[in-house]
């Protein structure tokens, strides 16, 4: 047998064990093999290879069984599935769109808390009693309860501090007029004057 | 001889048989029966999932899960890693499933984003370990048994099997897996690596010989 026949042969011996070598050459691989004690030995440590490798996966793996497979299939299924709801709501505008609702949410929110805010003794917005007439700033100055302004703006005439930190150094008397001065300036501004215009740019 | 025509079938591979076959427990009757239903295509299952159904999907993960993970674990060698291979292939699978084209084969497909998973997964858990991937370094499996990753069931042959393995580089360990352990033919490896038939069948060769080389250097105790 040739040096140079046996080279052949062993080079489709790979494929030859894997019964993938295509059948015109068949022929011949086997009838070297059954001469050639080298190329055969060659063959099987081949095909030994192949054995070891398919032993080798069917040998059971720790942890993986029946319960395993169920819970892969679960993770599967249930990260799926959120994925696929994530998207619909993005299909349907939901996660911008739930932005804007929740901002128009809290504009709405907003108001309401000013109408809170701004409130009188009412315990809901919706117990204020309609003004039917239009109030002008002298009637809310009366004394009918019935002609107060429901204010529903910043109340900050009256929750700002009525001097700042200085005037309270001069403590008493003084301290209390700066105050009743502050306050008459702070009702002229608002009450009286009109709007103070933007300054111009 | 070694299989007989193993390879025309996707199903007959080499696994542990406690886990080789059937579907995993706890299935709603309606997947399983989708699942269990020879007359309900895979392509169908897709298409019903396209239609906005969830129990096709479902039962799709149910038919695939067990060869996803044996590749996937086949080619990476650990569990978790194998197991989030898996998943991550479902969810692309999901993804994407408007651009499977229903003149092809699914599960040829579907073998595609597990198997590019799963190489991806190698490399980085080499990567990780500092290792080129043509590396002749005999402890691969000493190493990841002491880190608890590898089952010392596997048994000492199929730990030298896989220490083996770990040393080919990942093109030809995919097709010895794809080949030898999970019988698909050369004609389906080579659209799942995405090469030619030709290439595929190279690889093959290669494959076997270098794997049938590396043993007998470590069984020699001659490593370099
Ligand atoms: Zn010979």
């Amino acid at each position: 047998m040739s040096a140079a026949s046996c080279d052949s042969i062993r080079a489709a011996l790979p494929w030859f064990v894997g019964e993938e070598l295509e059948p015109e050459h068949l022929a011949s691989v086997r009838a070297h093999l059954v001469d050639c004690f080298a190329c055969r030995a060659e063959a099987s440590a081949l095909q030994q290879g192949v054995s070891r490798l398919q032993r080798a996966a069917a040998a059971p793996v720790a942890g993986v069984d029946d319960a395993f497979f169920g819970e892969l299939h679960r993770t599967v299924v249930s990260r799926v599935e959120a994925m696929d709801h994530a998207e619909h709501r993005v299909a349907a505008g939901s996660p911008g769109g739930g932005i804007r609702a929740g901002l128009a949410l809290a504009a709405m929110a907003l108001v309401g808390l000013g109408f809170w805010l701004g409130r009188g003794t009412e315990s809901s917005i919706f117990d204020r009693r309609p003004l039917a007439t239009p109030v002008s700033i002298e009637s809310a100055t009366g004394t009918s309860p019935a002609l107060v302004v429901p204010w529903s703006g910043p109340r900050w005439p009256a929750m700002r501090p009525l001097g700042n930190e200085a005037d309270s150094d001069l403590g008493g008397e003084r301290a209390g007029m700066m105050a009743r001065d502050r306050l008459r300036d702070l009702v002229d501004e608002r009450m009286v004057l009109p709007p103070r215009q933007a300054p111009p740019r | 001889m070694l299989k007989a025509n193993a390879a025309a079938r996707p199903g007959s591979f080499a696994v542990p048989a406690s886990a080789a076959v059937g579907l995993p427990p706890g299935l709603p009757t309606a997947v399983l029966q989708l699942a269990e239903d020879g007359a309900i295509s895979d392509a169908e299952l897709v298409r019903r999932t396209l239609a906005g159904q969830h129990d096709p999907f479902s039962a799709l993960v149910a038919r695939y899960q067990k060869r996803a993970f044996w590749i996937a674990w086949h080619v990476v060698g650990r569990v978790e890693d194998a197991r989030d291979v898996a998943q991550e292939a479902f969810v692309r699978l999901f993804r994407s499933l408007d651009k499977y084209d229903f003149t092809r084969s699914f599960y040829t497909w579907f073998y595609r984003i597990v198997m590019n998973l799963a190489i991806d997964s190698l490399r980085k858990i080499k990567s990780a370990r500092g290792q080129c991937l043509d590396d002749v370094l005999p402890t691969l499996t000493d190493e990841r048994e002491e880190a608890g990753d590898v089952p010392l069931q596997r048994g000492e042959e199929s730990g030298q099997v896989w220490s083996v393995l770990d040393k080919l580089d990942a093109k030809f360990r995919a097709v010895l897996v794809l080949r030898d352990i999970h019988g698909l033919s050369c004609r389906e490896i080579a659209p799942i690596l995405k090469v030619t038939h030709a290439t595929a069948r190279w690889r093959l060769h290669r494959g076997r010989l270098m794997f049938k080389e590396h043993w007998e250097r470590a069984q020699g105790g001659t490593e370099q």
